[in-house]
């Protein structure tokens, strides 16, 4: 009898972590950025927040609606950038997916932060050189870089908003 | 503060990585440039990162083209002011080094161009 209610549980917190990542696009859009290609990547959160919420199959869905939403904030969405964008993010959360699913509870949302930043990396990176040619590769270290760092940062904000958020700590007690 | 180990082992894994990339990038910059040799409207393209010497009939007489260690100069002609072997070495791409009066243009070219100081549009 409880299946149903816990359904529209899931699809709540999709619903939430989805309006979050459109709000923190939106922040990040505000954000002057003096190198191109370099973001901080706020849109993340919600989707780092999600691997421990959510099953894998909702974070899927949160991709999804983080991709088209960023797409529709920024006004990037019938361009190239978006499949940049698309692929970047989808990629980066197999892998953390994938990690997940190896490491469980050897992991906190700091190491799948950094992974999933270098691998939504070297696929825009791929792409870029299957669009633009090989010449595309020389950007490609600053961006792995910066990757490195705002992965890390993203990490330890997820990790500290898994463990004050008041919301997130009812959640998981209710699911206890 | 909520490190666990497999947090530290992915960030060293992924420095590892981007080392890896960063050495492969440096080591392979010069790929895709060469070397064009223009002699009296005549154009000879040669690969940079291979050393050689070259000789061209310009219009005065006999020009010595030397590609060495990807870099290209003039290192004897036949003009009277010598200015284009005291010019000397050009490495980067988007230099050149002539010989005006036999007529030689030497420049380095890629099928890029990435390195070009400005582009205007």
């Amino acid at each position: 009898m409880s299946e149903p209610i816990k359904h529209v549980k899931t699809r709540d917190i999709v619903a939430i972590l989805g309006a979050m990542s459109l709000f923190l696009a939106l922040i990040e859009y505000l954000i002057p950025k003096p190198i191109p290609f370099i973001r901080l990547g706020l849109a993340n959160i919600p989707i780092l927040i999600s691997l421990v919420l959510l099953p894998p199959k909702e974070t899927l869905k949160l991709i999804i609606i983080k991709s088209i939403g960023s797409g529709l904030v920024t006004g990037t969405i019938f361009s190239w950038i978006f499949l940049y964008s698309l692929a970047g993010s989808i990629s980066s959360g197999l892998i953390m997916l994938l990690l997940k699913l190896v490491l469980k509870n050897r992991v906190s949302l700091i190491g799948l932060s950094v992974a999933g930043a270098l691998a939504s990396n070297t696929a825009q990176i791929f792409i870029a050189t299957l669009l633009l040619g090989r010449g595309a590769i020389y950007i490609g270290l600053p961006i792995l870089i910066t990757g490195l760092i705002t992965g890390l940062l993203m990490g330890f904000w997820s990790n500290k908003f898994i463990k004050e958020s008041i919301w997130i700590r009812g959640l998981l007690s209710e699911q206890l | 503060m909520g490190f666990k180990l497999f947090d530290v082992v992915i960030t060293l894994f992924v420095i590892l990585i981007i080392s890896i990339f960063s050495i492969k990038t440096i080591t392979t910059n010069n790929s895709n440039s060469y070397v064009r040799i223009t002699v009296e409207g005549e154009s000879y393209i040669y690969p940079l990162d291979i050393d050689r010497e070259l000789e061209f009939y310009g219009s005065l007489g006999i020009v010595k083209v030397q590609i060495i260690n990807k870099e290209v100069a003039i290192i004897d002609s036949t003009c009277r002011n010598h200015i284009c072997v005291d010019a000397g070495f050009i490495s980067k791409i988007g230099q050149s080094t002539a010989c005006l009066p036999n007529r030689i243009l030497v420049s380095i070219e890629s099928s890029k161009m990435e390195d070009v100081d400005v582009g205007a549009y």
